[in-house]
This record gives structure tokens, C-alpha cells and sequence, in this order.
């Protein structure tokens, strides 16, 4: 790894983590209301989030919420709860299972390697494969991460409505932050549209 | 502004923008891609243009679109997707023209400009 490629590591690295620490206490505090149980939501927009940040930021993106993760559960009052190594395993389990899921659904983009995106000459991302792609990076997450609390933590009862919550929660999460995201996409070009169209018409003819 | 630009941060924004595009081709139910309602939406702005804005009762009985119920439920999709509006004619307020929205003018712009590009 070149030294470059080690900067771009770092900083790719540094703002997932930064991006994680800064949405996760405004979700927490917003749905708040929808949680089923202490880490399992009925709608999870953080899984959205790190489906976002792994396309972007590629591996580097995974590590950064994955530490944005571990540091969120050591500093907050949810983490006190729970194991030191359960709280390991659950924080790196999210980042392998969108890594993976990515792997999985996408040949290429520009994430999966370090280099700058001209040079990988990278696809249009495909819409239909970002559905697919929040489909699949909820049941690895929702099964590994109620596997990791069957296997290491004392929380084995009712394992099937664990599962079925984090897995709805994780899928409906990742839809509803890509749809309000689109909303906003679609809405702020409207509006860019608008004002040039108002500007164009008011603007006066040159003679 | 001087200095070399960052080359980390200008992929970062090559990869944003790549991401933008992406998002921005998520499936959505879009009102256009129903059978005949962009035909009934042309048809609605060339006879606004004309100076001739249909009425709702004869754009109702234009059976080569569709049934009436067809009809007046795809005029009532183009209203609720903001792309028409009624307006009551000068002459009898009771009739309600049906007329095309700045947002549907926007749409017939853009496609315009995507067969000019196309040509070229």
C-alpha cells in the first residue's frame, strides 16, 4: 500500500466513524419510540447509513462505523449492559456483513478498491441493485449479529422474534433512509430548476 | 482560489455524486410510466397551446385513450402527480378546463432537450 493510498485510508476511515458518531445520537433520539429491545429497532436507519458508507468509502467506510460503533456502545449507557467481547463481536459484525453484501451485489464500484474512482472506471450505480443490496445486508447482519448473542451473550430467548425484528427493522431502515435521501435528491433539483427557470424568464432581454 | 486541489477530497466527491446518480434511479411508481397517461398529458398541453384548453367533459369522452372511468382516472393521477390543474373557464365557471402545470412544461422541456442531444 502506497503512502497515498494509506492517507486516503485514513481519512475514508475517519469520516465513517465521524459520520457514525454524528447520526447515530439524532436516530437514537428521534426513534427512540420504535425500539424493540435495547440495539434492535422496528425501523433501523443506521443500516441504511452503513450500506451508504461502505459504497462510498469502500472498506475503509466499514472500519469507520465499525469504530464509530465500538466507541457509541463503550461511551453510552446501552454498552454499560453488555459483555466486553459480545460488544466487540457486535460492533464488527455490522461492517463485514454490509462489506460482504456489497461483495455480493455489486461487481464493481468504486469502494472495492482504494483507488480514485477515474481510474477504476466504475459503473452507473443500478437502483434496483441498491434494493437488492439492502435485502441481502439485512439478513447477514440480522442473522450474524442474533447468532453472536445466541453464542455469546445470556439474551438466547425468543431468538425468532429477535431475528425476525432486527431483520424488518434493518430492511426498512436501509429503504426508508434511501427513499428520503431520493426525496431530497429530487426535491433540491426541482428547486435548482425552478429558481433558473424563474431567473431565466425575469431576467431582462439585452437589447 | 490557489493551491493544488486535494486529490482525496475530489474523489470523495467524484464518489458522492457517482452515489447522487445511483439514488437517483431507484424504482419509483412514477405516474408517467402508466399506459397513456404521458399521450393524455401531451395531448392536454398541445391543445393548451393551442389556445384551446380541453374541457374536462370532452377530454372525458376521448374513447381512443381509454374508457371514461379510464379517463377520469388518469386525469385525476396527472392532478395528484402535480402535472395538471383545473381552471373554470371565463365564459361559464362551471366548465373546468384542464390545463398543464409548470412541472409538466418542465418535464416536456427536458425531454425536448434529450431528443436535441440525441440528434446532434
Amino acid at each position: 500500500m502506497t503512502l497515498e493510498q494509506c492517507s486516503r485510508f485514513a481519512l475514508f476511515t475517519v469520516i465513517g466513524a465521524a459520520v457514525w458518531l454524528g447520526f447515530l445520537p439524532l436516530y437514537d433520539w428521534l426513534f427512540a419510540s420504535t425500539q424493540f429491545v435495547p440495539g434492535i429497532n422496528w425501523i433501523y436507519l443506521p443500516h441504511g447509513l452503513r450500506i451508504l458508507l461502505v459504497l462510498l468509502l469502500g472498506p475503509a467506510g466499514a472500519l469507520g462505523f465499525t469504530i464509530g460503533a465500538g466507541l457509541h456502545t463503550r461511551y453510552s449507557t446501552y454498552g454499560t449492559n453488555l459483555d466486553p467481547l459480545l460488544d466487540l463481536v457486535l460492533a464488527v459484525i455490522p461492517g463485514l456483513a454490509a462489506w460482504f453484501a456489497v461483495m455480493l451485489t455489486f461487481r464493481q464500484w468504486p469502494g472495492r478498491s482504494l483507488q480514485p474512482l477515474i481510474c477504476v472506471n466504475a459503473q452507473a450505480l443500478d437502483g434496483r441493485r441498491l434494493l437488492l443490496l439492502a435485502f441481502v445486508s439485512a439478513i447477514l447482519n440480522s442473522t450474524s449479529h442474533i447468532t453472536a448473542r445466541y453464542a455469546l451473550g445470556n439474551e438466547a430467548y425468543d431468538w425468532a422474534d429477535l431475528l425476525i425484528a432486527m431483520f424488518i427493522g434493518d430492511l426498512f431502515g436501509a429503504l426508508f433512509l434511501l427513499y428520503t435521501l431520493k426525496g431530497c435528491i429530487l426535491l433540491f433539483d426541482n428547486v435548482t430548476s425552478a429558481t433558473i427557470h424563474h431567473e431565466r424568464k425575469t431576467k431582462p432581454e439585452s437589447p | 482560489m490557489s493551491g493544488k486541489p486535494n486529490p482525496n477530497l475530489l474523489d470523495l466527491y467524484l464518489r458522492f455524486r457517482w452515489l447522487v446518480d445511483g439514488l437517483k434511479s431507484l424504482p419509483s411508481a412514477d405516474v408517467l410510466s402508466i399506459p397513456n397517461v404521458e399521450l393524455l398529458l401531451a395531448d392536454i398541453t398541445q391543445a393548451w397551446k393551442r389556445g384551446e384548453p380541453y374541457p374536462i367533459n370532452k377530454l372525458l369522452d376521448r374513447q381512443e385513450i381509454g374508457h371514461f372511468n379510464t379517463v377520469r382516472k388518469r386525469i385525476h393521477q396527472l392532478k395528484n402527480a402535480g402535472l395538471v390543474e383545473f381552471l373554470s373557464a371565463e365564459s361559464d365557471s362551471r366548465v373546468k378546463l384542464v390545463v398543464p402545470t409548470e412541472q409538466a412544461l418542465r418535464y416536456f422541456e427536458e425531454y425536448a432537450a434529450v431528443i436535441q442531444k440525441v440528434a446532434r
